[in-house]
């Protein structure tokens, strides 16, 4: 019974991704409404992918944000994708990119996080993000 | 050219500098805008007599402020008990449409129980940020934030007489902070 379900659920889910491989995937710890999430792709394919949507069961959104500085000020802003070259590397690190989760649905001070990724080709990746104090 | 390149350089963060570090808490009985921590109000100027820490930040900002007080406990872990006890690290929200003094707590208790967490009106918000030279903006973004606060991540040191003794911009090391608060530390 439970494989049945299980069965209709993957017939369901989109495609998964092949060209992107994520690693060090990791969420800072948080007890406030929103924190972000780091992580490297990494596209093996011979042309460029974007991820351009992430969603989490720990959130009620995600979005892609990245933080600059201009003139000293420090500026967080949303983006709509993040691009990654064919045959190269992307990281979203402290600083910089990353996933913000915004309605955090309680503390998140230990354990792990599952996010999806969405991508530009309609594929999809779940990983999981380490908590990080 | 690289040579006059690196006055320029020099003479900018002298400039910089000068001007980071004209702020300084008003003295006692002068005007001051009240901060309420979950504790209860308090002013800065309430502080004088130890070494406090200011930084001027906003809970729901996920990257910068996190990165900010975590150099605050690390450089306040640099020190011992005693040396602990007479140092005051303040976080200072942006926020107070969101940043509840309660959210404040638990927010900075995350990351050093001796963060105090701090909020004011816009409008003492704005007298105080100039004080320290802070420069901020709350600035309206398309996400489910719905606005963001841009700002300079800054961790500013008063040493015991209220008097700004030194400025650290994002990314400093810890051991620099220590070693600010450890030169104006009180005499034990």
């Amino acid at each position: 019974m439970l494989s049945l379900v299980l069965g209709s659920l993957a017939a369901h889910a989109a495609p998964a991704n092949d060209a992107i491989t994520v690693s060090g995937a990791w969420v800072r710890a948080s007890v406030a409404d929103t924190t972000a999430v780091y992580l490297e792709l990494t596209n093996s394919d011979s042309v460029a992918h974007s991820l351009v949507g992430a969603s989490s069961p720990a959130a009620s959104t995600v979005e892609l944000h990245t933080t600059s500085s201009a003139g000293g000020v420090q500026q967080m802003r949303p983006v709509s994708s993040f691009r990654v070259n064919a045959g190269s590397s992307l990281s979203l690190s402290a600083g910089g990119r990353h996933l913000m989760l915004i309605g955090l649905d309680g503390p998140l001070t230990s354990g792990s996080v599952s996010v999806t990724l969405e991508y530009d080709d309609g594929t999809e990746e779940t990983v999981r993000a380490s908590v990080r104090r | 050219m690289r040579r006059r390149q690196g006055w320029i350089a020099l003479v900018s963060l002298l400039v910089g500098l000068a001007f980071g570090l004209g702020a300084a808490l008003p003295h006692r009985g002068s005007p001051e805008p009240a901060l309420t921590a979950a504790s209860g109000p308090f002013r800065l100027g309430d502080l004088h007599g130890d070494v406090v820490l200011v930084y001027f930040g906003f809970a729901s900002c996920p990257d910068v402020c996190p990165t900010a007080l975590a150099t605050v406990a690390a450089a306040l872990g640099g020190l011992d008990p005693t040396e602990l006890a007479r140092v005051r690290p303040v976080f200072v929200s942006l926020d107070p449409e969101r940043d509840t003094p309660e959210r404040l707590a638990a927010y900075t208790e995350l990351y050093h129980p001796a963060i105090v967490g701090a909020s004011a009106p816009v409008e003492d918000l704005r007298a105080l940020t100039e004080q320290f030279a802070v420069r901020w903006e709350r600035v309206p973004v398309a996400s489910a934030l719905r606005y963001v606060i841009d700002h300079q991540s800054v961790i500013t040191v008063l040493a015991p007489d209220g008097v700004a003794v030194a400025r650290f911009a994002h990314g400093a090391a810890p051991a620099e902070l220590t070693a600010a608060i450890r030169r104006v530390l009180p005499p034990p």
